[in-house]
């Protein structure tokens, strides 16, 4: 178990810059991920950080400070910038994540996307694909397949249970397959449904 | 008759139940997550088993492609003097 830090302002700055800035490119790339604009992920990540050291003193050392980090992005972005882009009519996410947690919903009806027309994709297509999904589910594709976090860690972020963290991941990377079917009828390939 | 039906009623649901095994341990298996039980039945399967092989190499291809984007986007150059400038002043 970690211990709460408490610092003197200088010793306190320098100690959070020497712990924090080094995850500067990954936490800026992450914002950018789910806000995709470049200004709001600036913004996203300037106030992270600005709430990270107002709560410094609460950080229990010795923990994970990379996911500490990006935990209070994700909330900074679910509470304020998702709220102000959500847009009139826009699908629920309660209801996208109800469907696809349904039994109805699983690999065989994935249509069968092959492996050669995957390989031929660029980057540009998988991240259309990957930004063109739903917030949440994108946000656990993000943190697995993109940040390498593990399940207890993405847990710990998203404020899930580990077996939620699973369920989402699976339907995350089902909602990807689709949309990469998509592109792949588009190169050419025969995508059977 | 009833018995026949129920027997393959039976099979099925192993079946069903055994090809939700499979992908379930391919996912964990990429993800670092697996038992060791759970590898062991993703390798036997894709040894022997053309559709498994292939529904494995797709996972495998997908999350390599996934990870190929994390050094994409450019951060602004002065962010990180930015972020240590507004630290220092004394609103924070």
């Amino acid at each position: 178990m970690g211990q709460n830090v408490s610092h003197t302002d200088p010793e306190k700055n320098a100690k959070f810059v020497k712990e924090f800035i080094p995850y500067l490119k990954s936490l800026y790339n992450f914002g950018y991920r789910l806000t995709l604009d470049e200004d709001d992920a600036n913004d996203l990540v300037q106030d992270t950080y600005m709430k990270a050291f107002r709560f410094y003193d609460s950080f229990e050392q010795g923990t994970n400070s990379k996911a500490w980090l990006f935990r209070i992005l994700k909330n900074s972005f679910i509470n304020e910038y998702r709220r102000k882009a959500k847009l009139p009519g826009k699908v629920d996410y309660q209801d996208v994540e109800a469907y696809y947690n349904s039994d109805d919903v699983d690999e065989m009806i994935t249509p069968d996307l092959r492996v050669e027309s995957v390989q031929d994709m660029i980057g540009d297509e998988i991240t259309r694909a990957l930004n063109s999904i739903d917030a949440d589910f994108r946000l656990a594709i993000i943190l697995c397949d993109i940040e390498g976090f593990t399940y207890e860690e993405m847990a710990k972020i998203l404020d899930i249970p580990i077996g939620t963290v699973r369920s989402r991941l699976h339907r995350a990377r089902q909602m990807l397959k689709e949309k990469l079917a998509e592109y792949a009828k588009g190169l050419g390939y025969k995508v059977e449904n | 008759m009833f018995d026949f039906i129920g027997s393959w009623f039976r099979s099925r649901e192993k079946k069903e139940d055994d090809r939700k095994k499979f992908f379930e341990a391919v996912h964990l298996m990429l993800d670092g997550e697996a038992t060791p039980e759970q590898k062991k039945l993703v390798m036997d399967k894709i040894s022997c088993c053309q559709f498994s092989n292939s529904k494995f190499e797709l996972e495998k291809c997908l999350r390599d492609k996934l990870k190929s984007l994390n050094c994409c986007k450019e951060m602004p150059k002065d962010l990180d003097q930015a972020i240590i400038q507004k630290l220092s002043s004394p609103q924070v």
